[in-house]
């Protein structure tokens, strides 16, 4: 490879870094949200089975994990 | 409800006598919750302790970093070390969630006409098995090891002769107490006339 190609090289090699890293950062952010959307469930069920005056509560602290989920899947895509 | 029975009002008790306004699936017309059990709150230590290390494992780094001189700055730009360090506390919020619905969610509870129990094994597991009174055989409460003996919990093994053949109440409060409640809701049962619910 001629000397004067090498930085054009590099920065190939750093786009493909950033990349994958955003690639990986997107997959975790979606099984994170797919994770908080089965604890959703888990907790309706629970509760339907076994009602509790807290079940609200842990309902909402599911919502606000999916929630976060998807707002912090918007900021990983447009930071890296 | 006799009005001199003591009730139990706290939603996050271990050992909740006739907890007051708790129901459950299935419960049946004069069906009465007399013992609802959750394992003791001693065995949420090993969960604490790991939330709270995770939770002070990026200072921790962060330290060990700044003691060999180096710096994440170096390596992350602010809005990736910001990114990267909401990311790892939604983990850790996450799994201390997860960690408090098991505990929670994972009861047995003791009728006037059967004992149930609620497993909330894993994030995709949930099981009920149940087992009327007069099915029960035989009640063995067992406590082993210093925690159990120290913190009074233990484990009670129910005999029965229904579908589920054995029912474990795991680490819960007051094992021995447990057992003789049981069986002194068996010896009501038995003295009752068939299909009676008292």
């Amino acid at each position: 490879m001629p000397i004067e190609n090498v930085p054009n090289f590099l920065n190939g090699f750093n786009l493909g870094v950033g990349f994958g890293v955003k690639i990986f950062a997107v997959l975790f952010v979606i099984f994170y949200i797919v994770f908080a959307l089965i604890l959703f469930r888990q907790i309706q069920l629970m509760d339907r089975a076994l009602p509790s005056p807290i079940a609200p509560f842990l309902k909402f602290v599911s919502i606000l994990q999916i929630g976060v989920g998807l707002a912090f899947l918007f900021v990983v895509i447009g930071a890296f | 409800m006799d009005p001199t029975v003591p009730v139990t009002k706290n939603p996050f008790s271990t050992f909740a006598l006739n907890p007051l306004g708790v129901t459950f699936e299935s419960q049946e017309a004069g069906e009465e919750i007399i013992l609802l059990l959750r394992a003791h709150i001693v065995t949420l230590i090993p969960s604490i302790i790991v939330f709270v290390f995770l939770a002070l494992l990026p200072v921790l780094i962060l330290g060990i970093l700044g003691f060999f001189g180096l710096s994440v700055a170096n390596l992350l730009g602010p809005t990736q070390l910001l990114i990267v360090l909401v990311f790892w506390y939604m983990l850790v919020f996450a799994y201390g969630v997860y960690r408090f619905i098991f505990w929670y969610f994972n009861v047995y509870i003791l009728t006037n006409e059967r004992i149930i129990d609620f497993d909330f094994k894993g994030i995709l597991h949930k099981q009920a098995s149940y087992a009327k009174l007069q099915q029960i055989e035989d009640v063995s409460p067992k406590m082993i090891g210093f925690f159990s003996t120290f913190f009074n919990y233990g484990d009670v093994f129910v005999q029965t002769a229904g579908e589920s053949p054995e029912f474990e109440f795991l680490k819960v409060p007051h094992p021995d107490e447990v057992a003789t409640k049981i069986l002194e809701e068996v010896r009501k049962e038995e003295s009752e006339a068939p299909g009676e619910i008292l």
